[in-house]
């Protein structure tokens, strides 16, 4: 796709990402196209509602969204990146290292355009349209036949391939390959590897632009493992984007949960300054406050024993180092970070914190960075 | 007494005759011997209709003929040019009962038939051929010349005939022969209905043994209308002609014997003949009459009445001092336009006005008085089934439905005579005092008037919005450079160095302030 307009690019890549479809990927999309969409930066009106609308009731399940009519040049522009790491996840393009090398720069450039968000409009728009990423596939079909075979990449193979499937005997074979199973191909891996540019510090750097998305997302494997970025740690310290990650990383489940709590830790062996480290404690306990909520009310009613007392607080997703850091620092002293009520936190977290025996409890790190809990000088 | 032409036979004994191009002997000549003038004129008339006649007109004479029996025939005389031009005539000529021959001078035998393609020979000529002798498989016999009958009067002296009525057509053009005393009547007439007809007079000798030289006016009219057409039929001394041709107009309702317009060059190119049915015979103007507009000739003061003086007119100042009253009427009620209830049933009223369809309800408009509310809307109105329902007479007059005014006044002189403006709508209500006028602006939406006050809390949202246009806190700022702070910024062992607040964060939010960031606090790391 040389240059493409804007509306074509939405037409053919972000608008399937938002509303679902087929998405076309087809050559790459060099920083030079950016002059024309600064210049003409809408796309057909009615496909702008469409993907607006999609785009806003996307954005309404994790919070309240206002009046959407537009979509911003950033996160269009950073969905260019995404499309021009699709495009190097072709077979063909792994060993090319002069299109590896080029695709890499033009990346950097759309990505140092981009930059980091700066605003909640433009965290939560970059999600509304690169919230459906993880979706994201690519259908390979092995196609068996009497006289050989054909392998197709993302294309469906030709009828007159398939055709008189029992009297060809065709067998057709699909195979789903999900994103990241897609991106490992931008590793610099095989013998060459010296001479390869590695495209993963680029995809991190997609990943880290949309930080919502790279919240989301962050049960990936390695090497796009999770880790806390400015951007991210940003976006978090404000309220509706920090609910917003909460509700959407607790639908995610128990791997992205972990996943954030050890790139939390990691964080802070790396030493990240206390308003950092006081951001994510908040992060942690509010996101342990919301679960418990959320699952007190999905439950009937919290187990007591027999001489009445809690057991313990429920939850539906395990989040140990929230837990522990709320034990060790007791409702009384969590209240305050959550804004609420002792009372009221003792109902939704009502077991009384025990400080622990071990040494070295996990969330150490954290309550120190936080000015918590003093550290252990040996 | 003749024999058949062989193929490729060169030499004939019948002078004059040759093979042709095809090998069909032919003469110079050929004849035609009608046995009457009934079929001559049959004869004339195919040729006219199949459109053979004006080619063969610049060499045709009818010859009478007399038989050695002094029988009385006819024989047409053509130029036969090609055997083409004679297959032709002889096969129209059969039809009507005439036989065909070719020769020159005085012999002529039979033109070719399908017993001898190529035409028939004289075996052996008569010794005695009189003026004309002709050679058949039949006969062979002279005859003499009596007299030379000229095609152009034969013409003028046939009597059109009458068409049926269902052939009847009103022509483009048609002519007028008034006699001079109806002149200034039906001329003033056109004139005054502007009818497009030009008027010329005309004289022309009777003829005969008279030498009475009668006079008329001939109008021209062009695509009269079919009532000028009537009308001027049904007038005595009037004689409509339909052209027939360029030079020629038969009277209306008839046609000439022979198609007149094949025979355009029998006549001079200036004339003009008129062919009166019923036996008056024809009038032959040998000028084309010099037409001019019927407008130009007509006297529309010259033979009025005199202006009468002295009269005086009257307005209508005095009335008949009739009441108006509201009578049952038998006529199909109109359209439900409007309504009047009483003002005690006002909150049945809202209480339907409030159930109504919004559609409906928003086609209604509502006047209040004292006594009563007037609903009005000409497509809703029907469904308040409350009070009297209105039907509008017009000119936004509204009398009750299935009744009537009396006297049957038309509504804009009921609004005339009630001096109401026309701004206000006038309900008649029957009575002493019938008309009841409210004002247009008066009526209001119904939608308007069903509550009275809507209390409003105004409420502020608790958060804004997810997508709002507010700037995060920069609580750990990006380093600047080619992606250092997006990439990995804890692989490094030192914080990332602040970075200043974006020009446009800092206008929309200058209180925004930037945390503590490298090195805050280093004893709590330890």
């Amino acid at each position: 796709m040389a240059d493409p307009t804007v509306d074509e690019f939405v037409s053919a890549f972000v608008e399937p990402l938002v509303l679902g479809g087929r998405v076309v990927v087809d050559g790459l999309i060099a920083p030079t196209a950016l002059g024309a969409w600064v210049r003409s930066p809408n796309p057909d009106a009615t496909r702008l509602v469409r993907v607006c609308d999609a785009a806003r009731i996307r954005l309404s399940r994790l919070g309240a969204v206002g009046p959407l009519d537009t979509l911003p040049l950033d996160a269009i522009a950073l969905a260019a990146v995404w499309y021009d790491l699709l495009a190097m996840t072709h077979p063909e393009a792994h060993s090319r290292s002069g299109l590896r090398k080029v695709a890499r720069h033009w990346c950097i450039v759309l990505l140092e355009w981009v930059k980091a968000p700066v605003s909640r409009f433009e965290v939560a728009l970059r999600h509304a349209l690169l919230g459906r990423l993880g979706e994201l596939g690519r259908v390979d079909t092995h196609v068996e036949f009497w006289a050989g075979y054909a392998d197709f990449v993302g294309v469906a193979p030709p009828k007159a391939l398939v055709a008189l499937p029992t009297v060809r005997r065709v067998r057709e074979t699909r195979r789903r390959v999900d994103l990241f199973t897609l991106l490992s191909s931008l590793e610099a891996k095989g013998a060459a590897t010296d001479e390869l540019p590695d495209l993963t510090d680029v995809t991190r750097a997609a990943l880290a632009a949309s930080p919502l998305t790279d919240l989301i997302l962050a049960d990936r494997p390695a090497p796009w493992t999770f880790r806390w970025t400015p951007a991210a740690i940003n976006a978090i310290a404000d309220g509706c984007i920090r609910g917003a990650a909460h509700r959407a990383v607790l639908a995610r489940g128990t791997a992205t949960v972990r996943a954030l709590e050890q790139a939390t830790l990691a964080a802070m062996r790396m030493g990240a300054p206390r308003a950092v480290a006081e951001s994510l404690l908040r992060f942690h306990l509010e996101m342990l406050a919301l679960d418990a909520l959320g699952h007190r009310g999905a439950a009937s009613a919290p187990t007591t024993s027999g001489s009445g007392a809690h057991q313990g607080p429920s939850t539906s997703v395990s989040q140990p180092l929230a837990m522990d850091a709320y034990l060790r620092m007791g409702a009384e002293r969590a209240a305050p970070w959550l804004g609420l009520p002792v009372e009221t936190l003792r109902r939704i977290l009502p077991a009384e914190p025990v400080r622990s025996a071990i040494k070295d409890p996990p969330s150490a790190p954290l309550l120190q960075g936080a000015g918590l809990m003093e550290a252990a000088v040996s | 007494m003749i024999e058949r032409v062989a193929q490729h036979q060169s030499r004939f004994r019948a002078p004059g005759l040759s093979p042709d191009v095809r090998g069909v002997a032919l003469g110079p000549l050929g004849v035609v011997l009608v046995p009457s003038m009934e079929r001559l004129v049959a004869l004339l008339r195919a040729l006219g209709e199949d459109g053979a006649l004006d080619e063969l007109l610049d060499a045709l004479r009818i010859i009478q003929v007399v038989s050695p029996l002094r029988t009385r025939e006819l024989l047409v005389e053509v130029q036969s040019g090609t055997s083409h031009r004679m297959d032709r005539l002889a096969a129209i000529a059969r039809l009507v009962g005439a036989m065909v021959f070719t020769g020159s001078g005085r012999h002529f035998v039979k033109y070719r038939d399908a017993q001898a393609p190529f035409g028939y020979d004289i075996s052996e000529l008569l010794p005695e051929p009189g003026d004309v002798a002709l050679y058949h498989d039949r006969f062979a016999q002279p005859y003499r010349h009596d007299k030379v009958i000229a095609l152009r009067d034969l013409l003028l002296r046939l009597a059109p005939v009458a068409l049926h009525r269902a052939r009847w057509e009103t022509p483009r053009t048609l002519y007028a022969l008034l006699r001079p005393g109806l002149g200034d009547s039906v001329i003033g007439y056109l004139a005054r209905w502007n009818a497009p007809a030009r008027v010329a007079m005309v004289e022309w000798q009777r003829g005969g043994a008279s030498d009475v030289v009668e006079q008329g006016l001939l109008l021209q009219l062009s695509s009269p209308a079919p009532r000028f057409v009537q009308l001027l039929r049904s007038l005595p001394g009037v004689l409509l002609f339909v052209p027939d041709g360029d030079r020629c107009a038969v009277q209306f309702g008839y046609r000439h014997p022979v198609p007149l317009s094949a025979c355009a060059p029998l006549f001079g190119s200036d004339e003009l003949l008129l062919f009166r049915a019923e036996g008056l015979g024809a009038i032959p103007l040998a000028q084309r009459p010099p037409f001019v507009d019927v407008q130009a000739v007509t006297s529309l003061v010259a033979n009025a009445p005199a202006i009468v003086d002295g009269v005086k007119t009257f307005g209508a100042t005095a009335t008949f001092n009739l009441p108006l009253r509201l009578v049952p009427t038998g006529s199909a009620p109109k359209r439900v336009a409007a309504a009047v209830i009483p003002s005690t049933e006002q909150d049945t009223l809202g209480r339907i006005l409030g159930i109504l369809p919004p559609t409906t309800l928003g086609k209604l408009s509502i006047a209040f008085t004292e006594s009563s509310i007037f609903v009005h809307g000409p497509d809703a109105a029907d469904a308040v089934p409350l009070g009297t329902l209105y039907e509008e007479l017009g000119e936004d007059v509204y009398i009750p439905l299935g009744w009537g005014l009396s006297p049957p006044i038309p509504p804009d002189v009921l609004r005339q005579l009630s001096r109401a403006s026309g701004e206000l709508r006038l309900f008649v209500t029957g009575g002493p005092r019938p008309i009841t006028a409210i004002s247009r602006s008066a009526f209001v939406p119904a939608t308007r008037v069903l509550l009275s006050d809507v209390p409003v809390v105004e409420e502020e949202a608790i958060a804004p919005p997810l997508d709002a246009e507010l700037p995060l806190p920069d609580l750990w700022p990006t380093p600047p450079g080619l992606l250092t702070g997006l990439l990995s910024p804890l692989a490094r062992n030192e914080l990332p160095a602040p970075r200043a607040p974006s020009p446009t964060m800092a206008e929309q939010n200058p209180s925004v302030s930037l945390a503590p960031s490298a090195g805050d606090d280093p004893e709590r790391r330890g």
